[in-house]
């Protein structure tokens, strides 16, 4: 009934007629967009002109212009029905501290952000994952609550039916030991199961008894109470190590083939207190060829090797785990970083990408990806992409079956460290990659509040030939850090190069705040 | 969640009523229950919504809750959009005249500072919360047993590794004063996460010399069963704390947080 209530007293426009216009703009300038590159200039209203066919903004809405907090570790999901309906998560708190967490949304394509407060479990979540349904306004969560009774993390599973309501999310489950909820949806697009909504929500489920990297699936997520099916993932021993990582990461292809990857811990050296972890892991991926509507889920890839389910992609990787960021690391925390994404088109479910993160000597850190085009069976041989000090990874692949990845990198030495976000796009299969500087910012400012300092993830989803990306970063308003332009909603002056409050009368500290962006082909 | 009331809303503001039925941000089409109302003065805010004195804002109405225009009025509210304006929910109105008791007390206590008043609420709800509110003084900090390597080595090396660890310590309170609940010594434990993660950054940091007010609940969190070092000299017996509201602790320094919270304790201990 109160539902029912919220959802008629507040509804969020849908901007269709806005939308059809942009495209037409989109579709008339995309192929002048490289070489109409228009000097970075200020506009009224915290904008900085980039080139066509690239939006960039920051999703802090001006009423919230006072704020300082650190909005790390985001998250975004597309509604592919109509892509006019965003929404972003990050570690945002509600400002007026209701009891309940905010998530952002867009309704005009992520030109404007609102912040809607109906995730149970707290002010704040500890982790937040979304993704919409497939085809209409219902949304889904996997988060991490603040109101855990003990100190085991607390997982919920959430859904609304209608993500711009400002109504409190219903939970499907909730309990305790799991971490890092990675929340992904499809619908059933033909066949008898047509229309049903999949939900499958990748954790590390220290339950698993050490066997802990596990895939949550519901094969009716639409139901009015989903039965969710828990599948432990990982086949191997985790030897010394005990667990697995903290990173378990889907991609759906509309023909029922599932990928899930990550990382099989083995052993552990070093003291995790001490901040001097280090873990020797393989990168593992697993497959399911029918949703996941089988008896035994995610057993379709075996490992030629060994004969067990799951096909290691990389074998005796060492990462660090870090308790707390480091200055020389530009304050973020090590811990690996995984992203995994098939090739939507038909009939093209064979052909799937892999990023993951390892230390590597000289450089510190680094992302390798590695394409197979036969299901996850063989990779290819040698990285078709390596990012030296490279993290966060988020690989997407669009409808032409372009592959991009979006990462932050950490550059220079010393007080010279700036973090770099990049977008790299291949549009032959990762043979040639173009390189777009999204930001780029000092390392060491603002200081961080806590960890992790810009996220233990960023995202990237492709819907049609577009790709939809968030990241955090710092907010100082210098047109120097956003190199193809960006747009400010809360009060900024880029002269000045300083953030004021919503009187617009007296300046605010810079923090770390969430960026949408979405390119065109 | 515990209900939001007048006494706890987090926005407390006075205002008039400018237009009735309508609203000012995009996101609310329906405007049945709304209006829109000018902030003329802030009595009670958090810092990141302090600065709308001069605004517009969008009210909407609690059940009930009847306003007219050029109403002026206090309102208590709690947050509803967020957007290009700010909109709110409201749980109730004062007139003017039937609050200036309740501003004035509030302004006085907070030196007219609304997010001092804000934290002044935060401050009483906690010590309304908690079964033992105390005053004292940090005298010793150290890791929890459960961090100790020579206690519990194998426990730490096969323990799990989360981001989310805490990493517990312990904080010996030296106990000057009780408002409320029992304790039954002079000295107490305080265990508290040493982990800067975002799940726990907002807990209190405990250092030796810290004093003020401590908002203390029984330990049902830690995993620690066996005093540190730092209590070593306490009884294994003691009753250990926890204190993980930013909240909880009230430093000496700030007297009308530590004032509101030895009030709500007093007024809510049991005799």
């Amino acid at each position: 009934m109160r539902r029912a209530k919220r959802a008629k007293a507040v509804k969020a426009t849908r901007g269709k007629k806005v939308t059809r216009k942009a495209k037409k703009v989109t579709r008339k300038t995309k192929k002048a967009a490289v070489v109409r590159k228009k000097p970075a200039s200020r506009r009224a209203g915290g904008a900085v002109a980039g080139p066509a066919g690239i939006l960039l903004v920051n999703i802090i809405p001006k009423s919230l212009s006072s704020e300082t907090n650190q909005d790390s570790e985001p998250m975004i999901a597309v509604n592919p029905a109509n892509t006019d309906q965003i929404v972003a998560t990050a570690f945002t708190p509600d400002p007026l501290e209701s009891g309940s967490a905010p998530y952002f949304f867009s309704s005009d394509g992520g030109k404007t952000w609102t912040l809607n407060t109906v995730v149970p479990g707290g002010d704040m979540t500890g982790d937040i994952t979304v993704a919409f349904s497939g085809t209409g306004p219902a949304l889904y969560a996997g988060i991490l609550r603040q109101d855990s009774p003990g100190q085991s993390t607390r997982m919920a599973i959430l859904r609304t039916a209608d993500f711009s309501v400002p109504a409190p999310m219903d939970v499907l489950d909730d309990r305790l030991e799991p971490d890092q909820p990675f929340a992904q949806a499809a619908t059933v697009t033909n066949g008898s199961a047509a229309g049903t909504q999949r939900l499958y929500v990748g954790s590390n489920d220290f339950a698993g008894n050490g066997s802990t990297a596990t895939v949550d699936l519901a094969l009716d997520a639409a139901a009015p109470a989903p039965v969710f099916k828990k599948v432990r993932l990982e086949r191997r021993s985790t030897g010394t190590a005990g667990q697995d990582g903290p990173q378990v990461r889907t991609s759906i292809h509309s023909d029922g083939t599932v990928y899930a990857t990550f990382y099989g811990w083995r052993s552990q050296s070093g003291n995790f207190g001490a901040n001097t972890l280090k873990v020797k892991t393989d990168v593992v991926v697993v497959r399911d060829d029918k949703w996941g509507d089988n008896p035994k889920p995610f057993e379709s890839l075996r490992d030629a090797a060994d004969n067990v389910v799951g096909q290691r992609v990389a074998k005796g990787v060492t990462i660090s785990f870090n308790r707390n960021g480091l200055s020389a690391n530009g304050q973020q925390r090590m811990g690996g970083t995984l992203s995994i994404a098939v090739d939507p088109r038909s009939n093209k479910s064979g052909t799937v990408y892999l990023a993951w993160g390892s230390d590597e000597p000289g450089t510190g850190f680094s992302i390798h990806v590695k394409k197979s085009t036969n299901r996850g069976v063989t990779w290819s041989a040698n990285d078709i992409l390596t990012v030296q000090r490279g993290t966060n990874a988020a690989l997407a692949v669009n409808a032409d079956g372009a592959v991009g990845l979006l990462y932050q990198q950490l550059t220079g030495t010393g007080p010279a460290l700036r973090w770099e976000t990049h977008l790299r796009r291949s549009s032959n299969g990762g043979n040639s990659w173009s390189d777009l500087t999204l930001a780029t910012a000092p390392a060491s400012t603002p200081v961080k509040t806590f960890d992790p300092y810009l996220g233990d993830y960023d995202h990237m989803v492709a819907v049609g030939r577009d790709f939809y990306g968030i990241f955090s970063a710092s907010n100082v308003p210098d047109k120097a850090h956003f190199p193809n332009g960006v747009t400010y909603q809360r009060n900024a002056d880029f002269n000045t190069r300083v953030l004021r409050d919503v009187s617009n009368l007296h300046s605010v500290v810079p923090s770390i705040d969430p960026f949408f962006f979405k390119i065109g082909a | 969640m515990a209900s939001i009331t007048k006494e706890s809303a987090a926005f407390v503001f006075r205002g008039t009523v400018k237009r009735k039925g309508a609203a000012n941000l995009k996101a609310i089409t329906d405007t049945g229950r709304t209006a829109v109302v000018t902030v003329e003065e802030i009595v009670r805010s958090p810092p990141a919504i302090a600065g709308f004195v001069g605004q517009d804002v969008t009210v909407r109405l609690a059940d009930q809750e009847q306003v007219a225009s050029g109403e002026k009025a206090v309102f208590y509210v709690t947050g509803f959009v967020f957007g290009e304006r700010l909109a709110v929910q409201s749980v109730g109105h004062d007139s003017v005249t039937g609050a200036r008791p309740m501003v004035a007390a509030s302004t006085q206590a907070a030196g007219g500072d609304p997010t001092r008043a804000f934290r002044q609420t935060k401050a009483r709800e906690r010590a309304q919360a908690a079964p033992v509110v105390v005053t004292g003084k940090v005298v010793a900090v150290g890791l929890a047993d459960s961090e100790t390597t020579g206690a519990t080595s194998a426990a730490i090396t096969s323990r799990r590794v989360s981001e989310h660890e805490p990493f517990w310590r312990e904080a010996v309170v030296e106990v000057e004063a009780v408002h409320k609940g029992t304790m039954p010594s002079q000295q107490c434990v305080l265990r508290f996460p040493g982990s800067s993660d975002v799940r726990w950054h907002r807990s209190p940091k405990f250092q030796a010399g810290q004093e003020g007010v401590f908002s203390l609940h029984p330990d049902r969190v830690t995993s620690s069963t066996r005093l540190g070092p730092a209590a070593h000299s306490l009884a294994a017996s003691a009753t250990t704390y926890t204190a993980l509201s930013s909240a909880d602790f009230q430093p000496a320094d700030h007297p009308a947080e530590v004032a509101a919270a030895v009030s709500a304790a007093q007024s809510t201990a049991t005799t």
